[in-house]
């Protein structure tokens, strides 16, 4: 379709940046300890929120890499149909 | 004792070091945010464009959108360790010394107590007694006073740790407490997920949707919106009334100065919903389409409702089954109906704005599915012509400026199986079907009062050129061979193209112009209609200069039919912008006319695409003196720079015509058997009817036709054959149809 445009070699670069940011993810990453801070009040606070966020990161680093992913199988999909379409009309 | 000496006790430098760790990790999260944004801006930039492309950018976009609390939470998190570190050094220090004067003054008091004993122990030593007494109640003054600044200190340690404790647990920002006390146990392992969403859904489910709830999903979806497991268990317990009372409390905060957050939660859960529907059968996505339509309160904001349609990655059942339901209330309950699909928002459809119409996102989502989309359309093996009357001649899709049909259009006619399906039979019974549908539905928006050049996107523009541009050959034999034959097998109505009987379009004449010239005002789509129009053109000589040729008769019928299609589309383009004077510069009209003019002169369509391509984006279609540009790279010959020039001061369509003509011209000897030499055994008068002694007079015909179609088309008061059809059957000239 015209207004469908598409420049594979830029696609596939980007798809590649997205999919090494969702390689970031780790979530056993080691988180640094303040267990000899000196207050039970917040080791305890620190790591709740340290886990907490550390699942968002971990998410956020994912949500990038899967968009890799599922860009990435659109495009395969996308090259299927255009082959399909010029045997169809060949 | 002990413990009471060192009130501030603690390593301030493990603070201090896992300050600088974490914000680490936030300053990892800005690169990786900036390296994905950076990415996918080359994608913006037109390196992939289309549905899918949009849908990428905009999932792309809220991912980037999402990134921003965690990274503001890691900072937090970070300054107050640092914070925290940096107080308690100083604690530290002010404690050591109030501890070294302790200290001395304990020995000093020590020693003064030995004395004293001694004194009282002796006789005549009263006033020393007094004296010593006196000093050790002075040096005790002293210890207590030290005592009292090591409480100070103590209580100041306390404050410092409950402020860092407090900020510490409002770094995750609003209803991150509420979400670790739901989803982790007091030393921080993760409960097991069906216990946390028997009290998350208790929470969200209790009453009305809180600002407090609101703020507790954003951080269950931060934490879990990339999980499909759990969102599509979290999204089917909350069932879409849930999902939609939430949207509609998220949709009351965009407004508001923290708008952001609402902002997020609208990604998230768009995100999330996507994931989600990809574990769904395609049953349950459909039930929960039509489910969110239910849900919606027409009496309340419901906004940011169609959005949930437009996430990449979403199911296309969610939409199909959402616009199926829809399609029932428009029949069974049109109050209903109405206010849904009418509704108008604050902010849809505008630049900047937030939301999408209902009935344009569900367009747009179920044309990711061409046979659904195709369905939606039939009953049986038949085009639904109730349906096609209205979702395509009656309604009204300004807000949408048309994008919706189009978009629909393009899918249908250009999927995959209906191409190949007409490839292998032009009577395959999906082709018909595609055709008959097509055909109904081309019609009715050619006939659609709402459909004007001012209301028309450009992206609608190219996507009903695209929709029409492989129908250019069964425009042509249509036009000069009417549409009212029939397959004598099917009983299809047929037409005759290179021999072979395929499926007619059947849309009325001025209603195929008006679709056509509304659309091809917009300059690419006019270059994919044009290009199939030459490539059409470019077919039909070299099938006329084939050894063993068909008979004159036949070239001749289909050399007239290029010379109609020519002439109706320059035609359709041309009155529509004359209609519009005010809406089409001269500029812009000399442009068409040069685009038109230059695929004319090269036919076939992948040359002259991408001739036009580079004009367009150089600018290049404003005169002809910048055409000289596109020789001296080698993009245009000279010989045809010559025949778009010298075309170009007389009529467009003589310069198409004459492009045909020349092509059979440059073959001309070679030709076999020869148009010169009709074959014998006719009378002289009968062969020099149908001989044809140069390429000029083969395609007389065709010329004149050009011509007459050209004019035909082109007269806005026209009646009868040119007039547009109506969705309520009456008819009207084009220059009465707004």
């Amino acid at each position: 379709v015209a207004d469908l445009s598409l420049d594979e070699a830029v696609v596939v670069d980007v798809l590649g940046v997205l999919a090494r940011c969702g390689q970031q993810e780790d979530p056993d990453r080691w988180l640094p300890s303040v267990a000899m801070c000196g207050s039970d009040a917040v080791v305890d606070a620190y790591a709740h929120a340290a886990v907490l966020i550390r699942a968002q990161e971990a998410n956020t680093w994912a949500g990038w890499g899967a968009l890799a992913r599922q860009t990435a199988a659109t495009l395969t999909a996308l090259g299927q149909i255009d082959a399909q379409l010029a045997a169809a009309v060949r | 004792v002990s413990e009471a000496r060192r009130p501030d006790h603690g390593v301030p430098s493990e603070c201090t070091g896992a300050a600088t760790v974490v914000e680490g990790y936030a300053q990892t999260l800005v690169e990786g945010r900036a390296l994905a944004a950076g990415a996918v801006g080359r994608i913006g930039a037109g390196a992939w464009t289309g549905e899918a492309a949009s849908a990428f950018c905009g999932t792309a976009d809220a991912l980037g959108a999402a990134a921003v609390p965690v990274v503001e939470a890691w900072d937090r998190v970070a300054a107050a360790l640092r914070e925290y570190g940096s107080e308690l050094t100083n604690l530290q220090e002010e404690a050591d010394g109030v501890r070294r004067r302790l200290t001395s003054e304990e020995e000093q008091l020590e020693s003064l107590l030995i004395v004293l004993r001694d004194a009282q122990e002796s006789s005549g030593a009263a006033l020393r007694v007094a004296t010593l007494t006196a000093q050790v109640a002075m040096v005790r003054a002293e210890v207590a006073a030290c005592w009292t600044r090591l409480e100070d200190i103590a209580s100041r340690r306390g404050d410092l740790d409950q402020r860092t404790a407090g900020a510490l647990m409002a770094a995750p920002g609003p209803g991150g407490a509420a979400w670790v006390g739901i989803a982790y146990t007091p030393d921080g392992r993760r409960l097991p997920d069906a216990v946390v969403l028997d009290e998350l859904l208790d929470r969200l489910t209790d009453g009305e949707v809180t600002d407090e709830d609101l703020d507790l999903l954003r951080q269950v979806l931060l934490s879990c919106s990339n999980d499909p497991a759990w969102c599509a268990t979290m999204l089917f317990a909350l069932e879409a009334s849930g999902l939609v009372e939430v949207l509609d409390a998220a949709a009351v905060r965009l407004d508001d100065p923290d708008g952001a957050a609402a902002a997020v939660l609208l990604g998230l859960l768009t995100g999330a919903l996507a994931s989600a529907s990809a574990r769904w059968d395609a049953q349950r996505n459909q039930e929960l389409g039509a489910a969110l339509l239910d849900a919606i309160d027409s009496d309340t904001s419901h906004v940011l409702v169609p959005s949930l349609f437009t996430g990449a990655g979403l199911d296309p059942q969610v939409a199909v089954g959402a616009l199926d339901h829809l399609e029932q209330m428009r029949v069974d309950d049109p109050d209903r109906f109405r206010s849904l699909a009418d509704a108008q928002y604050p902010g849809v459809g505008a630049v900047g704005g937030y939301g999408v119409d209902l009935s344009a996102a569900l367009f747009g989502a179920v044309s990711g599915s061409p046979s659904d989309a195709l369905a939606f359309l039939c009953e049986g093996d038949m085009a639904a012509t109730d349906r096609i009357r209205y979702w395509f001649g009656e309604r009204d899709w300004t807000f949408d400026g048309f994008e919706g049909p189009a978009t629909m259009l393009d899918a249908i006619v250009n999927a995959t199986a209906a191409q190949q399906a007409r490839e292998g039979d032009p009577f395959d019974p999906l082709w018909v079907l595609t055709t008959v549908v097509a055909s109904e539905a081309f019609q009715q928006l050619g006939g659609n009062l709402h459909y004007t050049l001012d209301h028309v996107t450009p992206q609608a523009s190219l996507d009903i050129a695209e929709a029409l541009a492989p129908y250019a050959p069964e425009i042509a034999a249509g036009l000069e061979q009417g549409t009212e034959g029939t397959d004598d097998q099917s009983g299809t109505k047929a037409v005759v193209l290179f021999g072979q009987t395929v499926p007619a379009l059947g849309v009325t004449p001025g209603n195929l112009s008006r679709l056509l010239g509304i659309a091809t005002v917009e300059p690419r789509a006019l270059a994919v209609f044009t290009g199939a129009v030459s490539d059409y053109a470019g077919r039909v000589v070299d099938w006329a200069t084939a050894d063993g040729h068909p008979p004159a008769e036949q070239v001749q019928d289909a050399l007239k039919g290029v010379g109609a299609l020519y002439g109706l589309t320059y035609a359709s383009y041309g009155l529509e912008s004359e209609l519009h004077a005010e809406l089409v510069s001269d500029a812009h009209r000399a442009g068409q006319d040069l685009a038109f003019m230059l695929l004319g002169a090269v036919p076939g369509v992948k040359t002259g695409n991408l001739i036009l391509d580079t004009a367009i984006k150089r600018g290049a279609l404003t005169s002809l003196e910048e055409l000289d540009s596109l020789v001296a790279d080698g993009t245009l010959t000279p010989a045809q720079l010559d025949a778009i020039t010298l075309a170009a001061r007389g009529a467009g369509t003589e310069a198409l015509a004459r492009a045909v003509t020349d092509q059979i011209a440059d073959r001309w000897d070679g030709i076999s058997p020869s148009y010169a030499d009709p074959p014998g055994g006719l009378d002289a008068a009968a062969s020099a009817r149908i001989a044809y002694q140069d390429a000029e007079a083969l395609t007389a015909a065709m010329s004149l036709t050009c011509d007459t179609y050209a004019n035909a088309f082109s007269n806005k008061t026209s009646s009868g054959a040119y007039d547009v059809t109506l969705a309520d059957g009456t008819t009207r000239a084009r220059q009465e149809m707004g």
